[in-house]
């Protein structure tokens, strides 16, 4: 099981969003809205799912990515998801 | 490792030449058949002592209550799908003005939508496994063929839906190819009287009618990392019929 810390976590989502825009590593604040802000389309939504599951193990059903805007959404999400794992 | 390979249509000639191509080489192999157990018990007999395991579902591509269910026992058995291959299909041959919207449907839900249903419960786990996903489409989906407007359709979706979803998935190193075999032998042809099948083997550039090993060779090719820089293709088995 991967750690559950959030600013490790963050790091982490930080530097997977760097890879798929393919842009210099930002460290994003928890506020930061993932289409508005940081400008990630569908096939970026697509790659985010895919690699937060290799690198976390969590999966995010389709569905629940429409209640995710922010990187604290995502983080939140993916806490109550290795919560109930454990 | 709990690593397998998914081959949708295992009991036909071909799939049980993919299963032995497969696990022959030690790759293990979960497989889904319809209707054709003795297939299943071939397999079962063939397997034993073999490097690569084998698991036979039987399931009805047409019902996405089966998908479903094989999906929660992949997931339940911790299974890891690193392949799809798509190889279940039938035909109803018919002139068109003698096809009805049954007719061609019947056809489309099983080779064309029932891929569809697959791919879509499991592609998020193929893409994260980096895996490979390989469409067993045929020569018929290239060029048109009398009688086959509703196989010819379906087989040509099949080339459709393996270029969109490569270029969807590619950046997270999933790849999709096709296969088209032209004449291979199997019951379908056992259908064509010898007479034809005499002119058939003719316009064969090759001068033979394809083994159904022909088509696991080039399955095992397209899923191996021998293949790792291809996706979205479509290669041909024919023994050169379409250069004619």
């Amino acid at each position: 099981m991967k750690t559950t810390n959030r600013e490790t976590d963050r790091n982490e989502i930080s530097s997977i969003i760097a890879e798929i825009l393919e842009e210099e590593f930002v460290l994003f604040e928890e506020n930061a809205k993932l289409v508005e802000d940081i400008g990630l389309d569908s096939m970026g939504f697509l790659e985010l799912a895919i690699q937060i599951q290799r690198s976390f193990g969590t999966i995010i059903p389709n569905e629940e990515w429409k209640s995710i805007i922010t990187i604290q959404d995502l983080l939140d999400t993916i806490e109550k998801k290795q919560q109930k794992d454990e | 490792m709990n690593d397998y390979d998914l081959i949708i249509g295992g009991s036909s000639e071909i799939g049980l030449s993919i299963i032995k191509k497969l696990a022959g080489n030690g790759r293990n192999v979960l497989y889904t058949y319809h209707h054709n157990a003795s297939a299943v018990t071939e397999i079962e007999a063939w397997a034993d002592g073999k490097p690569g395991r084998t698991i036979a579902i039987k399931i009805d591509i047409r019902s996405a209550q089966d998908v479903e269910c094989l999906v929660s026992y992949i997931a339940s058995k911790k299974i890891r799908i690193s392949s799809l291959v798509y190889n279940t299909g039938l035909t109803n041959d018919k002139l068109f003005r003698m096809m009805s919207e049954e007719d061609f449907n019947s056809v489309m839900d099983v080779n064309l939508y029932g891929c569809f249903r697959i791919c879509k419960a499991l592609i998020d786990n193929l893409a994260v496994q980096r895996g490979s996903i390989v469409f067993i489409s045929s020569v018929s989906g290239m060029t048109g063929k009398i009688g086959q407007v509703n196989y010819s359709c379906s087989k040509a979706g099949l080339i459709a839906l393996c270029r969109n979803l490569a270029l969807e998935y590619a950046s997270v190193g999933l790849r999709v190819n096709c296969i088209a075999p032209g004449f291979i032998k199997t019951k379908m042809l056992d259908k064509i009287p010898e007479e034809n099948m005499k002119i058939m083997k003719k316009n064969i550039p090759l001068k033979r009618i394809g083994s159904p090993s022909d088509v696991a060779n080039a399955v095992y090719f397209l899923i191996s990392e021998e293949s790792s820089y291809m996706t979205g293709q479509t290669l041909i088995v024919d023994g050169g019929l379409l250069m004619r």
